[in-house]
């Protein structure tokens, strides 16, 4: 049962075929992108390709599928998720699992690649071949499905109504090849279901043991023919096995036996065994040259023969879903309104499966299948509705559908034309004659008959003669002929159950008792007659005419006057004259010259009442003998007689000679056209070859262009694409392109170009020189030339007339051939940029300018407190070059001079809060500079993204203001601390001049004198700016109010003293001076004093000697009591001045004797310490 | 330790003061206060070395001898644990070392009254108010 391993199955992946054309790549576009990578499967795909040029297929196909996609090579072998694509100008077949290329062997224009492909599948592949036809038109493929279908493989067709082109579909689902017609983006699923299908893994059916043996598939059709009522043993026995096989195979069941058991337990199963059995196949219009025939000649004719209101028969068996009788009907319709006629048309379209009925009755096809339809026929008959149409309903009504079994049930009659397309092709020989005797009987004489392409009247070639050969039209010949009918003997479906006939082996088949007996009555009873037609001609004899016509010598004649034994001749021809004219039986009687004797004989020559084929029915009867002889005494009128035959005879031979010359004439002049015709249809068929043979290869031609142009519109469709993004791009861009070529002639440029130069479309091709841009750009011209030569874009930035600024670029155009055709111009506008450039510009130059001009030393650190920049005031602060320090840690810079902890957690601070800081105050010891006071603001350059931070600290030096503040605040202690002090000596002279004054005008004059005397040295010492009083100056001072200066001699080094030792000298000078104008030398008007110092060394350091001596004055006496100004030199001396003073009065005049070291006088005194 | 103090009168008062006028007043003021003045010094050498020698009972001290800060002075008497009262134009000032900051002040010029009353505050240690 099940089959040898094939060679095919040295490959284990299902190899799939796929045959394509003219919208095949959209097809298979489709398919592939429905189907997964990894099914495991491989596919070739044949297409018809331009032999000329290269195809694209291979990649177009790998951008929609992640399986391998390669061009098929010879000799490779088969993998498993390829796909493999047939290159130009080759033949590709499989053999042992590997591809095999060649040159194809037809001429061009006659190659059929797919069926060769096809074919090649089945013969390697058989049941396991799979085989996918897609869009293309013409018919490659089907004959190579036929084999494909013949072996048992799965057919895939697209869906007509889905293929840009579908004759190649239409062509495999009309031949009934295809096992699923489908949309491609649905095979997919079918196919990777059935590639796990147990049939597809190739097996066979044989009928084991012949038609009678275990596998036989008898008791599948007795089945069917018992349960459900259809017949089939008359179908083809191929056909029905390779149907059964199929079931057998989608069912997944192995031998018959299980499908037996399968069938009977599966109800729906022998439904749709019947259903496959009984192809259904039709369309609208099929072959519309047939149908357009018939059309002009039968449908023509019968409606211009029928009276208008008359009746038309007409009879569809096999209708399948009614497309071949709505055609019928619809043309026949279109010719009698054409005509003006209205006819009561009923067509009988039936057929044996009840599903089909009810989608004919309905009336409803999809858009795909009505494609046939004219489209005038279209819009005038049918509704259209969603997507589907509707014959209207007054077609549908001329419509009977009826179940009827062609060769089981009684045939309709009286029918004017049967349309019986492609049924009989299904027929084995025996079953194909019985129909065509049904359909003749159906029949009206003269009625015709429309077959299938592929059918024939062959064995029945007496009952119809041929109106086309080509078409398959043919017209009833002679009359109803029940005796070759034999419907009844098939079992029919009311008797089903009953006792089924026995099947005859032979053509033999028994006749009806009833005819049985009529027969026998007409030969016992009915005397010899011959049926003729008006000319003559027998066209049926009945009974023994032997005795009344002879055949006449030479060519066999059916006439029946050439027939007509002697004496018969001539009443004859005028009776059937006279019966034609008078419609009238005529009898006669004549005398028959025979062997032995001659014989009376009554003529009838009877017209007969069928009008429409108008027969004469001439019956002999002999009369007796009495009658038949007469009296030999009658011998008068025996040589009378014997005298008219004599001249009849003589008439006659001359009649037959000039018929005789007549038709010999007329014979060579046939014989002469015949040799011309004979000529002419040799030319005509040379020439119809040759049209043909040219007609096929533009039909390649065609194909192959149509799948150039599909690959160009896929090309063209690409560039579109490309070029809407283009477009959108350059739109988006904005930036005004001009292309130019080697000669700066414009190409092509962007819209945004007119901004710059006045351009429209026209202008492309004209020299780019010719215009005037409206850019400052003199360098244009020279920096294209520059490009084109060096081969590199070249930059600038230009300034518009408009005020705007633009980068202008200059590249080289470079073809995908890598060749320059010329240069692209971009200009890029830049003007914001520019602007936004200068403003930065401006703001750096403004910033750089302040912290450059700015007093405070300034600088930039990075994040890591790294030195970025300083500012010449930080140079020249802290000697420190700009150039040494960048780059430099802080705590690093000028050799750890910057190391400050506290200054390094503050910025720390600034960068990781973002906060400033203002004013803070630090103080440090600069290796270089010594003890700074330093006031710091640190801000934080705010950076946007990623860019580093910076921050910039500014130092100001407030080292000075410090130092003056701290100066400033001794002083005013000092001021204070001052005046305390004076104030508290004006108080202590006060109190002691008052306890030594007698009176008030001596205190004044006292007080007033010391009180001088401090403003004096006071004057000195703010003359000295505090810093010390010459001693020379306070003896001038002193003695400068008393005048006298020619009788006082001041000598002694200059000797600057500190401040309390000035005044404290002060106070001593004034009080010796006081006296000596009162009392002493100057009181007088001759005295002299001398006042003189030195700084003489001693043993504790140098010391200060001053004598005041006075002379020549009034005598001097030590005064009797000790006054507050002896006292006030003394102590001043000895307390303040750590030195000693001594007094003494000679006569001669006052003398005093001071001395004190001079360290402490004369001390360099800071006013700090004051 | 000193023995307790109930009055001025009699106490041995060490003068340091450079200026001549003021000592004449300030020895003036003592005296009629009935204290004794050991001094005076007009130098910080001559101060510590009359601290060293001499037993005080308080002292009266100028904030700056010829130039000089009495600090060493004032030390030297806050180590003897003996009182002293600055007699000074200067107010405070941050940098007054430790023996100076704290010390009783007596602000120049000043009468005799306000000496006594300083005096008192300074030096008497048993029956103040």
């Amino acid at each position: 049962m099940t089959g040898e391993a094939t060679e095919g199955q040295a490959t284990p992946c299902p190899i799939v075929g796929i045959g394509a054309s003219a919208g095949g790549i959209e097809a298979l576009i489709r398919l592939f992108d429905a189907m997964p990578g990894d099914s495991g499967m491989a596919f070739l795909i044949v297409m018809h390709l331009d032999p000329t040029r290269e195809s694209g297929l291979t990649q177009l196909l790998g951008q929609h599928s992640t399986m391998t996609v390669a061009e098929a090579a010879d000799g490779l072998t088969i993998q498993a998720d390829h796909i493999y694509v047939i290159p130009p100008a080759a033949s590709l077949t499989v053999e042992d699992g590997q591809l095999r290329l060649a040159e194809p062997a037809e001429r061009r224009g006659a190659r059929y690649p797919i069926d060769r492909l096809f074919q090649s599948m089945a013969t390697q592949r058989r049941t396991r071949a799979i085989c996918i036809v897609l869009s293309g038109s013409g018919s490659d493929g089907t004959e190579g499905l036929k084999e494909i279908n013949a072996e048992g493989g799965c057919v895939l067709v697209q869906d007509p109504s889905t293929a840009r082109f579908d004759s190649m579909p239409r062509s495999a689902i009309e031949a009934g090849l295809a096992d699923h017609v489908l949309a491609p983006e649905d095979m997919p699923d079918v196919l990777m279901r059935y590639a796990s299908h147990a049939y597809a893994a190739g097996s066979e059916l044989v009928e084991e043991g012949g038609r009678s043996g275990n596998g036989s598939i008898d008791p599948v059709l007795t089945l069917l023919r018992n349960r459900a009522g259809h017949d089939f043993r008359l179908y083809k026995r191929s056909t029905l096995m390779r149907r059964i096989h199929r079931r057998m195979g989608l069912c997944n069941l192995h031998n018959v036996k299980d499908y037996l058991g399968f069938l009977r337990s599966q109800p729906g199963e022998m439904e749709t065994l019947a259903r496959d059995l009984m192809i259904s196949v039709t369309t609208f219009f099929r072959d519309p040259e047939a149908w357009a025939t018939l059309d002009r000649t039968v449908l023509a004719s019968l409606v211009a023969e029928r009276e208008n209101g008359a009746a038309l028969r007409l009879w569809v068996p096999g209708c399948a879903t009614g497309e071949e009788a709505y055609t019928l009907i619809l043309l026949l319709v279109h010719r009698a309104e054409a005509a003006g006629k209205r006819f009561d048309i009923k067509l009988f379209a039936t057929d044996s499966r009840d599903d089909n009925l009810d989608a004919a009755r309905a009336g409803v096809y999809a858009e795909g299948a009505v494609n046939g339809v004219p489209k005038h026929l279209l819009e005038q008959h049918f509704d259209k509705l969603d997507g589907t149409y509707r014959v209207k309903e007054e077609l549908r009504e001329m419509v009977v559908f009826a179940s009827h079994n062609l060769l089981r049930d009684p045939p309709f009659s009286q029918i004017d034309l049967v349309s019986c397309r492609n049924l009989l092709i299904y027929l084995e020989p025996v079953a194909q004659k019985r129909a065509l005797a049904l359909m003749h009987f159906a029949l009206r004489p003269g009625g015709h008959l429309l077959l299938g392409n592929a059918e024939n009247v062959s064995g029945r070639e007496d009952l119809f003669e041929t109106v086309s050969k080509k078409w398959r039209i043919f017209r009833r010949l002679g009359r109803t002929r029940h005796d070759i009918l034999d419907f009844p003997l098939l079992p029919g479906r009311l008797r089903r159950n009953n006792k089924v006939l026995a099947m005859p082996d032979d053509d033999r088949l028994p006749q009806r008792i009833v005819d049985v007996a009529q027969r026998a009555l007409i030969e016992r009873f009915a005397p010899g007659s011959v049926l003729i037609e008006r000319n003559g001609q027998v066209v049926w004899i009945h009974g023994s005419i032997g005795a009344y016509l002879e055949p006449p010598p030479g060519e066999p004649s059916r006439d029946i006057l050439a027939m007509a034994r002697h004496g018969l001749r001539a009443k004859l021809r005028s009776g059937v004259r006279d019966a034609i004219k008078e419609k009238r039986t005529v009898e006669f009687r004549v005398r028959i010259r025979q062997t032995h004797g001659e014989q009376a004989v009554a003529v009838t020559v009877a017209p007969l009442p069928d009008p429409s084929e108008p027969l004469l029915l001439v019956s002999f009867r002999d009369l007796d003998t009495v009658q038949g002889h007469p009296a030999p005494a009658d011998e008068g009128d025996i040589s009378l007689a014997h005298q008219a035959f004599e001249d009849e005879l003589g008439a006659a031979r001359a009649e037959l000679r000039d018929t005789i010359d007549e038709f010999e004439r007329a014979n060579e002049e046939l014989k002469a056209a015949n040799e011309e015709v004979t000529l002419i249809n040799e030319e005509l068929q040379s020439t119809n070859e040759e049209l043909e043979t040219s007609k096929e290869e533009l039909l390649s031609s065609n194909e192959e262009l149509q799948t150039v142009n599909s690959q160009l519109q896929h090309k063209n469709q690409e560039l579109a694409d490309t070029t809407d993004t283009l477009n959108n791009l350059l739109a988006s861009s904005e930036i005004a392109t001009v292309f130019l070529d080697r000669d700066f002639c414009i190409r092509w440029f962007s819209p945004s170009s007119k901004e710059l130069l006045d351009l429209v479309e026209t202008d492309i091709g004209r020299p780019v020189t010719h215009f005037a841009w409206k850019v400052e750009d003199g360098a244009l011209l020279r920096d294209a030339q520059a490009v084109l030569q060096k081969l590199t874009g070249i930059d600038a930035e230009v300034h518009s007339t408009a005020g705007r600024w633009y980068l202008r670029r200059v590249l080289p155009y470079r073809t995908h051939d890598d060749r320059i055709a010329g240069v692209v111009i971009a200009f890029i506008d830049i003007t914001d940029r520019k602007l936004a450039q200068d403003a930065i510009n401006e703001a750096r130059l403004y910033a750089e300018a302040i912290i450059n001009t700015v007093r405070h030393p300034v600088m930039v650190l990075d994040g890591e407190l790294r030195v970025q920049s300083i500012n010449p005031a930080f140079c020249d602060a802290f000697n420190c070059p700009a150039d040494e320090s960048r780059n430099y840690l802080l705590h690093e810079l000028d050799h750890g001079a910057w190391d400050i902890p506290e200054l390094r957690r503050l910025l720390h601070e600034v960068l990781s809060e973002a906060r400033s800081f203002d004013d803070f105050e630090i103080e440090h010891v600069f290796p270089k500079r010594g003890r700074r006071h330093m006031l710091l603001n640190a801000r934080k350059l705010a950076h946007g993204g990623n860019r580093t931070e910076l921050i910039l600290l500014a130092i100001e030096d407030v080292t000075e203001r410090h130092d003056a503040d701290a100066l400033r605040q001794t002083l005013i202690n000092e001021l204070s601390h001052r005046v305390k002090n004076m104030l508290a000596m004006v108080l202590s002279i006060g109190s002691q001049t008052l306890r030594q004054s007698a009176s008030l005008d001596e205190f004044k004059l006292a007080f007033e004198g010391r009180m001088h005397s401090l403003a004096r040295v006071h004057d000195l010492l703010v003359g000295e700016n505090w810093g010390g009083a010459d001693l020379g100056e306070l003896v001038r001072r002193t003695m400068a109010p008393h005048g006298m200066e020619d009788r006082i001699t001041a000598v002694g080094p200059s000797l600057t003293m500190t401040p309390e030792a000035g005044v404290a000298m002060a106070m001593v000078l004034n009080e010796l001076a006081t006296n000596a104008v009162k009392y002493g030398a100057l009181s007088g008007d001759r005295g002299h004093l001398d006042v003189t110092w030195a700084v003489d060394s001693m043993a504790d350091g140098p010391w200060i000697h001053l004598q005041w001596i006075e002379s020549g004055g009034r005598p001097v006496t030590k005064p009797a009591r000790r006054g507050f100004g002896s006292t006030l030199i003394e102590r001043s001396i000895t307390h303040q001045l750590c030195g000693t003073a001594a007094l003494s009065f000679p006569a001669e005049g006052l003398r005093c004797d001071i001395a004190f070291p001079m360290e402490l006088a004369t001390r360099a005194q800071n006013p700090k310490e004051t | 330790m000193p023995l307790p103090v109930k009055e001025l009168k009699g106490l041995r008062i060490l003068v340091a003061e450079d200026e001549l006028l003021i000592l004449l007043a300030i020895e003036g003021m003592l005296h009629d206060i009935g204290c004794e003045v050991v001094g005076p010094v007009a130098t910080v050498e001559a101060a510590l070395s009359a601290i060293r020698q001499t037993d005080l009972d308080g002292a009266l001290l100028d904030m700056n001898l010829h130039g000089q800060r009495i600090t060493p002075a004032a030390e030297a008497l806050v180590a003897r644990g003996v009182p002293f009262v600055l007699c000074t134009g200067y107010g405070k000032e941050p940098r007054d070392e430790a023996a100076i900051r704290d010390a009783p002040r007596l602000t120049k010029p000043f009468s005799c009254e306000s000496l006594r009353a300083a005096m008192d505050e300074a030096f008497i240690t048993v029956n103040k108010p």
